[in-house]
């Protein structure tokens, strides 16, 4: 990222698109319904997410060492751990692993990871194809387009443009429902998953008692990918730690219950090692890239909690800003509340100086995340850092309000005052049209204060009663 | 819980995520196994080579045979090891294995890595007939994991329902790269 993202220009394009919005905001509602439902169905949850970020909490603060031990668990059963301190370094181990087999072709299972280092684009240059496998992202990758959620990455997309899509790009009848655009896709795909020289995967978790890598899908792309190439690369952050197998189980219910609402997904497939005497699938060479690209600078300042995140789309799904833009908007691969604390974080304020703003500080993000990561708090914190940063004062209004709310007097008196204008506004609808009003109204009503008293005297008068006695 | 308990709680959990679940005894297991095969799409059933209990893969085969159906299996090599023919495993529309755990908790088939044990039978045909015995349900993966003593094998898959899809405006679509259509079968229970 070299021009600094200006966050204004592109969410007011993406609101501008109708298809966009409804498409997002219909399966992010859906999402975030299910997540509702199946949090209520679970009785402990909120403890659950308690242990969770406790355990994390023991992660972050000895990511080293941790992921050093899960290095030698891999390594003691069978597999190949390589460490790589940025994007750059990532790509260039796996280019010379691609190159070493003499791959030509690649299948890869959705990994957020290996798009944060842009993987495909890097192979592509080695002369190795790589073909998505995830259903959402071999759409965005037959459009040409980048993931716009980190669970769902085509959810900027309805059907209506996927069934044109495939008709373009794979020769499909026009005009297919859902579920022959998935057996067009599986037959495609199919052919991939039997040819591919290197199968790549990202990790939702990684096991540092025992080098297990946990891999979590619907589709069961994950599987095909770890079990039929005759070489797989994980790409995985430094941050997937989790001490023991035994905590597979309880992270395991905090990811899919948030993410999908669903119970379990469809294939949870726990790795150790490659394949291993006399049988007869999976991979002959195991490689894990274990990503540190700016994390270990978080586990010791005061974003810590960011490296607990798993990556489960539910602020995504909760945020009314997101829902209202979708993921392009913020233009990297983490977009949502999560995508506004890391970018910034990871490639610098500089590259994403206004991400921090991209949210309301409502709260409902906080109030959804599995390992309670305080999001709002640290969109603030980044505010605050920003401005520390260009050596700003606080703006002019700001201060204002400050030295008001400091003063009772003033801040009834200025109270007072605003009554009275907004009084005079009374008899005018709620919604203006043209001009600054009208763009007020926009999306939000013209405060109409009821009549009578203000509550404070209300309230005076309420504390007197009619005895003198408060009622 | 007891066995009963959690078979049945495991039963509730695995349809809800849309496994077909058939308790049956060992003599009715042949006929209601050739009920559940496909009716087209080939006549080539994968099988998985280990891990049966003695003599039952026998009487699969047999029963396979006079369905009119072909057997393909990982076969056993000379250095000792197992391949697959891959050619027939992605012809067949059927797979059939052996599993030994399931999870109650969640409806999970617990399938193993191991020679011969035909993990992709599970996943590339269209349809996935697991049988189990009845005593092998356990409650959860953490049971399960403690049965492993933190020596895990090379590949443990929780199998939940049939392969699924979301991708296109949350509309959940079966089978888009495994199969569409699991059955269990219980054995004894
Ligand atoms: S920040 Fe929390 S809610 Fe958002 S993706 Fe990460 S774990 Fe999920």
């Amino acid at each position: 990222m070299n021009a600094s993202h200006n966050f204004r220009k592109t969410s007011a394009a993406a609101v501008a698109d109708e298809v966009l919005g409804a498409a997002v905001g219909k399966t992010a509602n859906i999402l975030f319904s299910l997540r509702g439902a199946a949090v209520a169905g679970y009785p402990g949850f909120e403890e659950l997410r308690d242990w969770g970020r406790s355990r994390k909490m023991e992660v972050s603060g000895d990511l080293g060492p941790y992921a050093r031990r899960f290095a030698d668990r891999l390594e003691a059963a069978g597999g190949h751990a390589h460490f790589a301190r940025d994007g750059r370094e990532a790509v260039e181990i796996i280019k010379a692993i691609a190159g070493r087999v003499g791959a030509a072709s690649a299948v890869k299972s959705k990994s957020m990871t290996a798009e944060e280092i842009s993987c495909n684009e890097g192979l592509a240059h080695a002369g190795v194809t790589v073909t998505e496998t995830d259903l959402g992202e071999f759409i965005i990758q037959l459009a040409g387009e980048k993931p716009s959620h980190i669970v769902a990455p085509a959810i900027h997309k309805d059907r209506a443009q996927v069934a044109e899509l495939f008709h373009e790009a794979l020769g499909s009848a026009p005009g297919l429902d859902v579920g022959d655009l998935v057996r067009v896709a599986r037959k495609a795909l199919r052919e991939q998953f039997l040819s591919a020289d290197i199968g790549i995967t990202g990790a939702n978790f990684a096991v540092a008692q025992t080098g297990t890598i946990a891999i979590v899908t619907n589709e069961g792309n994950g599987r095909l990918t770890s079990a039929l190439p005759s070489v797989q690369i994980v790409v995985a952050g430094i941050d997937k730690m989790i001490p023991e197998l035994s905590d597979l189980p309880g992270f395991l219910t905090l990811l899919t219950r948030s993410a999908t609402g669903q119970v379990i997904s469809s294939y949870v497939t726990m790795i150790t090692g490659p394949r291993r005497q006399g049988e007869e699938d999976g991979p002959k060479e195991l490689h894990v890239v274990l990503l540190d690209n700016g994390r270990s600078a978080l586990a010791s300042g005061r974003f810590r909690e960011m490296l607990h995140c798993l990556h489960c789309g539910a602020c995504l799904n909760s945020c009314p800003v997101y829902r209202a833009v979708g993921g392009h908007a913020y233009e990297s691969v983490y977009p949502g509340p999560m995508g506004d604390v890391l970018s910034p974080l990871l490639w610098g304020m500089d590259a994403y100086p206004d991400l921090p703003d991209a949210c309301t500080l409502c709260g409902r993000c906080a109030e959804v995340c599995p390992m309670r990561i305080p999001l709002p708090e640290y969109h603030r914190k980044l505010r605050v850092l920003r401005a520390g940063l260009k050596g700003e004062a606080a703006g002019w209004r700001a201060q204002a309000w400050a030295s008001m709310a400091e003063n009772p007097l003033l801040y009834r008196a200025g109270v007072g005052a605003v009554r009275r204008v907004l009084s005079h506004v009374r008899g005018l609808p709620a919604k203006m049209n043209g001009g600054l009003p009208g763009a007020w109204t926009l999306c939000r009503e013209l405060p109409h204060p009821q009549e009578g008293p203000d509550f404070r005297s209300w309230w005076e008068k309420r504390q007197k009663g009619p005895s003198g006695k408060p009622e | 819980m007891s066995n009963p308990e959690i078979l049945e709680r495991y039963i509730a959990m695995a349809r809800a995520a849309g496994t077909d679940v058939e308790c049956v005894s060992e003599t009715e297991l042949p006929v209601r196994l050739a009920a559940a095969l496909p009716a087209s799409g080939g006549n080539i059933a994968a099988l998985s080579a280990s891990g049966w209990p003695r003599g039952l893969r026998e009487r699969v085969v047999a029963r396979l045979a006079s369905s009119g159906f072909e057997v393909t299996a990982p076969r056993k090599e000379e250095g000792g090891g197992y391949s697959w023919d891959i050619d027939r495993l992605a012809a067949a529309p059927v797979g059939i294995v052996w599993c030994e755990h399931y999870l109650a908790d969640t409806g999970s088939l617990v399938l193993v890595s191991g020679p011969g044990m035909g993990g992709l039978a599970t996943l590339l045909p269209e349809i996935s007939l697991v049988l189990s015995p009845a005593q092998g349900c356990l409650g959860d993966l953490a049971d399960y994991l403690q049965k492993t003593g933190g020596s895990p094998p090379s590949r443990i898959t929780l199998a939940t329902g049939p392969s699924r899809t979301g991708d296109i405006e949350a509309t959940m679509t079966k089978g888009v790269h495994g199969p569409g259509k699991v059955v269990h079968f219980i054995i004894g229970a």
